[in-house]
């Protein structure tokens, strides 16, 4: 199904929402994302590494919190107002990320979107499916859902153990 | 117009099975000196039951079966003969053989054919003998609703029945199933003048039995229009049947005809009581009154049943969990708002607050009935043991008895199907190694018919279950020299209480044979396994010669749980209540250093090993002196630990949220929870920290 999704999307462009961290824009798949929210209160979790901020009440749901700022050393780690959570919804999981700032929801056409080239990059080129360019902007598109289940992210028991 | 049976299905599954059961706990209760009434009535409406649901849905291996225990059960039900503890065993042999087809239907699976028929065989081997004996007996059997003359009993209580039925394809497939007829025939009587031809036999048959038993036994073979069935010195009772039969219904409805309902274009295929039977005169006359009506009471039956099924409904089990998930939503967003609320004015928002002081109240009331849905009586598994033990015991060839205490106390449905196992291994375990045979209790000075004791209580917050025997005991020496052999290390004086709970230990067993019943060690792990799995415990109290408690227990639920809340830092923890034993303010004089590593706390003279939280969480407290702050004493698994923490929050029943649904399992942490403000809190795993302490 998610095949189709995807296939369909290609054809007629994909829509993304992008948002930044440090200076650089971000875009993921806008159908894993499930709402963006103001960061509050966070219970945290003991011996948890330190970009898992903790686990917060979505409406009676335990969700937990990835710091993606700290995770890859992007941007300033403060908490403010302003600081913005974005839920995902991704392999039957709930999953918050921190982020920078949501910027944008575009649409991407196939055309637009080049192969990342072989670097390295803070963020694993394996979970970058390519480089967007919008006008002047360049946006990093990221599998959200590869990222967010690989046992780099601590999130997942079978692949952590 | 065709209906999809299909969608019945279930519910024919589900309340043949629950039928079954109860079938099988009456049969188990049954005095066999004085059955009574009620309960023969109860036994034969559930095989009834059973049968009209199989009958009905097309499943007629089932229908079989069914048919033939009802026509026993429906002579004992009126007195024609004497249930035996033969007919008991068949009985019970009878419910698992249906059990199997039924298991078989409902999975799509293959039914096992040489059980059904040996069943069958069995039980109409029970019902001819029967039927050989039961005209000894004073018969009460549906007298004539006309007033035909009665036929005198022959002198020497022998008739003279000349038979002559159809015989073809359709009814006698095989030769042996002629054969078995014949057979059968010739158990209850002597026959002659026996011609077989093409497509009839006819036979004089020399016999006591009743006409009425007669044609039964030929029910089984062939249709009853296929049968003519003359008694030869009454030829104007000849006529009569004659004509019933062609009439094709009658006066009394006889459920084992169901049968022959579907060839009979007229619906149900009653056909007449025959008028002719033998009837001690006197005894069958005056019970002729109450004997119509009480047939007519058990063909209502299923009527009554389907009544009885109105006053409760089927819910799955996912409906009832929604709900309950909703409640506990419910109940954090009521605490919410009364937090809200306790900040404002109690003069200004008086109403305001009145209404929430309700809404309070109202929630906590839905939330306990809501979790009462799951609540089930404990004998749902209690009432599979008596069998378990009959069987068990007779094999082993023990006297046991099995006596249950405490059965409707109520418990959580998914700790219901949880404990089932690891009760019948206990139960199971007592019986194989606890009980002694006959003669060795008898030369031990005790009742050489031993007691299983099943009892279930509240205490607390718990549900606490105990397997008690007055069997032998625990072996201690036996044990230790076990654990030697596997190389289980121990101290030389280990208490009683941790021998016993060496049994646990994966492959252990002191048995000196292994049974088919038990002895391989592979069991007690298990045992042990499960229990940890539902957060309950096992204890083992044993006393040499006299027998063995084990005792489980268990949290009410698994959903709820009583929790204490403690703060260190800007955390909240919540420690079920469950495994703290108090509380206290150590003293700066009571602490000690161990070794420049661990410190322990001096409790009432003992010494406790003390676990700092904020150290093993690495957050920052409040206090970092323990006699400014609090100890939590709790105690796991036999052992005791303190936990030291800022302060006491306040005891809250909470819900229980998995971190593993997003997340994943957190070390020291058994789950999480929703307080009242909002946030989430995370409930403690206090035999982890236990554990954890030790090391």
């Amino acid at each position: 199904m998610q095949t189709n999704e995807g296939t369909t999307a290609a054809s007629e462009g994909r829509e993304l929402l992008t948002f930044t961290l440090g200076s650089e824009e971000y875009g993921i798949d806008i159908l894993k994302v499930q709402e963006i929210r103001g960061y509050d209160a966070v219970t945290t979790i003991a011996n948890a590494p330190d970009f898992i901020k903790g686990v917060i009440n979505l409406r009676g749901i335990i969700v937990p919190i990835v710091d993606l700022r700290i995770k890859f050393h992007l941007g300033k780690v403060e908490y403010d107002q302003f600081t913005v959570v974005i839920i995902l919804n991704i392999a039957h999981r709930v999953v918050g990320i921190v982020v920078d700032g949501v910027s944008d929801v575009i649409t991407l056409a196939a055309d637009q979107l080049k192969p990342a080239p072989e670097f390295s990059s803070t963020l694993g080129t394996q979970y970058i499916t390519g480089l967007g360019t919008i006008d002047d902007r360049m946006i990093i598109v990221v599998d959200i859902e590869r990222l967010m289940t690989s046992s780099d992210m601590e999130l997942v028991e079978a692949i952590a153990a | 117009m065709s209906i999809d049976m299909s969608q019945f299905y279930q519910v024919f599954f589900e309340e043949s099975a629950e039928h079954l059961a109860n079938m099988e706990s009456l049969l188990l209760a049954l005095d066999l000196d004085a059955p009574d009434p009620d309960q023969l009535n109860a036994i034969f409406r559930a095989a009834h039951s059973i049968k009209g649901g199989s009958g009905t849905f097309g499943f007629t291996d089932m229908t079989e079966v069914t048919h033939v225990l009802e026509t026993l059960l429906d002579r004992i039900r009126k007195n024609e003969i004497a249930i035996t503890s033969e007919m008991v065993d068949a009985f019970l042999l009878a419910g698992d053989v249906l059990r199997g087809l039924l298991e078989a239907h409902q999975n799509g699976s293959l039914a096992d054919e040489a059980a059904s028929l040996a069943i069958r065989e069995k039980l109409q081997k029970l019902t001819a003998a029967s039927i050989g004996a039961g005209n000894t007996k004073p018969s009460d059997v549906p007298a004539p609703t006309s007033k035909e003359p009665e036929v005198p009993a022959a002198a020497n209580g022998q008739y003279v029945y000349q038979i002559r039925f159809v015989k073809n394809r359709t009814n006698f497939k095989k030769k042996e199933q002629l054969d078995n007829l014949l057979q059968a025939l010739r158990d209850i009587g002597t026959i002659s003048n026996q011609k077989i031809e093409s497509n009839s036999v006819s036979l004089t048959l020399i016999s006591s039995t009743s006409e009425e038993d007669l044609r039964e036994a030929f029910m089984f073979f062939i249709k009853p229009e296929q049968l003519t069935l003359t008694v030869q010195d009454n030829p104007s009772v000849t006529n009569k049947s004659k004509t019933d039969d062609e009439l094709g219904y009658g006066f009394f409805v006889d459920p084992e005809n169901l049968k022959s309902d579907v060839e009979n274009a007229q619906g149900y295929g009653f056909f007449v009581e025959l008028e002719n039977q033998p009837q001690p005169a006197a005894s069958g006359q005056i019970l002729q009154p109450e004997e119509i009506p009480q047939r007519r009471a058990t063909d209502k039956a299923p009527t009554a049943a389907t009544v009885a099924a109105e006053t409760s409904i089927r819910v799955s089990v996912e409906k009832v969990d929604q709900m309950i998930n909703l409640v506990g939503e419910l109940v954090i967003t009521q605490a919410m708002l009364a937090e809200t609320v306790s900040g404002m004015d109690q003069v200004l928002y008086e109403r305001l607050i009145n209404g929430l002081a309700q809404l309070d109240r109202n929630t906590r009331d839905l939330q306990e009935s809501v979790m009462s849905v799951r609540m089930m009586p404990i004998n749902f598994v209690f009432s599979r043991f008596p069998r378990v033990v009959r069987d068990l015991a007779s094999k082993l060839e023990k006297k046991v008895q099995l006596k249950t205490v405490g059965e409707g106390t109520e418990l959580d449905k998914g700790l219901i199907e949880k404990i089932s196992d690891p009760l019948t291994h206990l139960v199971r375990n007592s019986l194989d190694h606890g009980i002694e045979l006959p003669e060795e209790r008898i030369a031990k000075g005790k009742d050489p018919q031993g007691t299983i004791t099943l009892r279930a209580a509240h205490q607390g917050g718990n549900i606490v279950i105990e397997v008690e025997d007055d069997g032998a005991g625990l072996n201690r020496e036996k044990i230790l020299a076990k654990a030697r052999e596997k190389g289980i290390p121990f101290n030389d004086n280990i208490s009683d209480a941790d021998v016993w709970l060496m049994i646990f230990a994966p492959g252990f067993s002191t048995a000196e044979i292994v049974t088919d019943v038990s002895g391989r060690g592979v069991g007690m792990d298990v045992v042990k396994r499960n229990i940890d799995s539902i957060a309950g415990r096992v204890e083992i109290t044993s006393r040499p010669g006299q027998g063995c408690t084990v005792t489980i227990r268990l949290p009410l639920t698994l959903a709820i749980l009583d929790g204490l809340s403690i703060a260190v830092g800007e955390q909240t923890y919540i420690v079920p209540l469950s495994f703290i034993s108090e509380s206290l303010q150590p003293g700066a004089t009571d602490i000690k250093n161990v070794s420049g590593q661990g410190q322990v706390v001096l409790v009432r003279g003992e010494y406790v090993p003390m676990i700092a939280l904020h150290q093993v969480f690495n957050i920052k407290p409040k206090v970092t002196r323990p006699e400014e702050g609090i100890l939590v004493l709790l105690e796991a698994e036999g052992k005791k630990v303190a936990l030291f923490v800022d302060e006491l929050v306040g005891q809250h029943q909470v819900v229980i949220k998995s971190l593993e649904t997003n997340y994943r399992k957190v070390a020291g942490m058994s789950g999480a929870t929703i307080m009242g403000d909002g946030r989430v809190a995370m409930i403690m795993d206090v035999p982890a920290l236990v554990k954890l302490a030790q090391q």
